[in-house]
């Protein structure tokens, strides 16, 4: 369904100082119809960027991104909105309560673009279609009514979900959707996630910097540093053993539970 | 070196008293690191800012206190006087640093202008960022130079309220490998506040949980993340990623956090909880020792 051949973006530097920055640098992968794949980097490793280039955000440099065939990498951001494809990739924010318009009720939000996408006008549907996607992310229909500023944290993360949905999408873009909430926030967002996806026939683009929500939620994974692809292939394999040194260091580095990193300290005993 | 007491503290707002910590007690001593986990609006924070002394002046001591090497501190800003040796590393990296001044001029003020090439070094910043602003850095950038700063003037306690938020992990290794580091050379003591159970897990000695302004469980980091004994620090670990086979089988701790402005009862998990009996309403509880490090506050624990 996608198909992303040595994608690019660089930025051209600004002031004396600064040179041209590659953000995203020759990447290719595919994802089919339902599919999933995870993105995993360090802040500044271009994860965001790379979204945003495939939800046509920003435009990309090089290389090309198709969309069933069609390469919308060609199609600029701007006139991008007009194209049928617009309604099919949907993105989802990483902080959801700086991304929902603040003095749009939770209601609104999801309506808006049922009318702008789907072009739906009758306001007794509408409202129906709203309703409905509250209930397929487990949003209490009462708190539609809701300005962002009177939702906790995982209410406004589904309303993100809920909005992102309303268009039908085929593919959904998320950008680190829990980062901002609780684990057991986060995990009820997962689970959420992970339900959607068959329901809804979805294929994912998960951008993530923790490695364990990656291998719940895809089959496979890309590692990226610097801009680069360092390790691409299915998420069980690179678990289990990763090729490169980076793809080493990142699952080193990830703490667990039952691997005490002080474990030799002297415990002090408090006084 | 640093005791908490009995620590009641409230809010007056609008919608009434805000009951936001209820009888805390905590003790941390030299060289030891401390994790505080909960979820948001468990109070984590207004206890680290408590410790700090950054209070608001709205809040008011309802019961207890916090003594410092033996003598008390004030929790609320404007009544701090001690100059106690303790930093903290904050939540917003951005909005902690100074935005007209370079990274090199901030860090030279804190820790004098020799040792700001090193102070970079150790959090993995590159040499060339000292003479950028913080609005030039990236957000993990800005929150490795809060954690310069507050490591640059040398802390005997630090407070590191949910310092690698938004760092990758090898960073994040890096950056509790230093904190771990200096509490074994220099003593220094740390109190690690984080929803991220198994970065507290695998960095610290003690873990202490809140819920709703309440401590409920404080033990060995291993034997809490092995054994814990109250249900709510039970399902907290439950709802880890790294706990779960797939997506499917990750829990979630049911209903919300109580509103803490309005009537509580003696344990503010009791209408979460599915072990809840009659007689937990009856009385206010407190820390009941189950070993001489491990500490819960349930009637009817796990183990």
């Amino acid at each position: 369904m996608l198909k992303v051949s040595r994608l690019t973006k660089s930025f051209k530097g600004r002031g004396w100082r600064s040179h041209d920055v590659l953000a995203v640098d020759d990447v290719n992968f595919e994802i089919a119809r339902g599919g999933s794949l995870g993105v995993v980097g360090e802040s500044g490793s271009g994860k965001s960027t790379l979204a945003r280039m495939i939800s046509r955000l920003i435009d990309n440099t090089g290389g090309s991104i198709a969309f069933e065939g069609i390469d919308i990498g060609a199609v600029s951001p701007s006139s991008f909105v007009r194209r049928p494809e617009r309604r099919r990739i949907q993105h989802v924010f990483q902080d959801t309560g700086e991304n929902l318009t603040p003095h749009l009720t939770a209601g609104a939000a999801i309506a808006d673009p049922i009318r702008r996408l789907v072009g739906l006008a009758d306001e007794r549907q509408i409202r129906l279609k709203v309703e409905a996607l509250a209930t397929s992310v487990a949003l209490n229909p009462e708190l539609l009514n809701r300005y962002p500023h009177q939702l906790s944290g995982g209410q406004k993360a589904r309303v993100g979900i809920a909005r992102a949905l309303a268009s039908a999408p085929d593919l959904l873009i998320l950008d680190e959707p829990t980062a901002a909430l609780d684990v057991s926030v986060q995990a009820a967002i997962l689970k959420l996630l992970h339900g959607l996806r068959s329901e809804f026939r979805l294929a994912y683009l998960f951008i993530s910097h923790d490695i364990e929500v990656v291998r719940l939620m895809c089959e496979d994974v890309i590692i990226m540093r610097l801009g680069r692809v360092v390790e691409q292939g299915p998420t069980r394999q690179i678990l289990k053993a990763p090729q490169s040194d980076y793809g080493r260091e990142l699952l080193e580095a990830v703490p667990r539970l039952n691997d005490r990193k002080h474990a030799s300290r002297a415990m002090i005993a408090p006084s | 070196m640093l005791e908490v007491r009995n620590l009641s503290i409230e809010f007056s707002t609008r919608r009434g008293t805000v009951k936001a910590l209820d009888r805390i007690d905590l003790s941390i001593a030299p060289g030891e690191i401390v994790g505080l986990v909960g979820e948001s609006g468990s109070g984590k924070s207004v206890l680290s800012y408590a410790i700090s002394g950054l209070l608001d002046r709205s809040a008011r001591i309802a019961s207890g206190e916090i003594r410092w090497h033996g003598a008390v501190i004030e929790p609320v800003r404007e009544r701090r006087s001690t100059h106690a040796a303790i930093a903290q590393i904050f939540q917003n990296p951005r909005a902690s640093l100074n935005p007209i001044m370079t990274v090199r001029r901030q860090l030279g003020d804190v820790a004098g202008r020799d040792r700001v090439l090193s102070l970079l070094e150790n959090v993995r910043i590159d040499p060339n960022r000292a003479d950028h602003y913080p609005f030039e850095l990236s957000g993990g950038q800005c929150q490795r130079v809060g954690i310069a700063l507050a490591l640059g003037c040398e802390p005997e306690l630090l407070i590191a309220d949910e310092p690698t938020t938004g760092l990758d992990v090898t960073t994040e290794a890096a950056i509790m490998a230093l904190i771990g580091d200096l509490s074994q050379r220099r003593g220094m003591a740390t109190l690690l506040v984080t929803h991220n159970l198994a970065l507290a897990a695998a960095n610290c000695d003690r873990i202490a949980v809140m819920h709703a302004g309440q401590l409920v469980e404080c033990g060995p980091a291993e034997q809490l993340a092995y054994s814990p004994m109250h249900p709510y620090a039970e399902q907290l670990l439950a709802s880890v990623p790294q706990h779960s086979e797939s997506a499917d089988d990750l829990r979630t701790v049911p209903g919300l956090l109580p509103d803490l402005a309005g009537p509580l009862l003696p344990c503010r998990f009791a209408p979460r909880c599915d072990r809840h009996q009659p007689d937990c309403d009856a009385s206010p509880l407190s820390l009941i020792a189950r070993s001489p490090q491990h500490f819960v506050a349930c009637r009817h624990p796990l183990c």
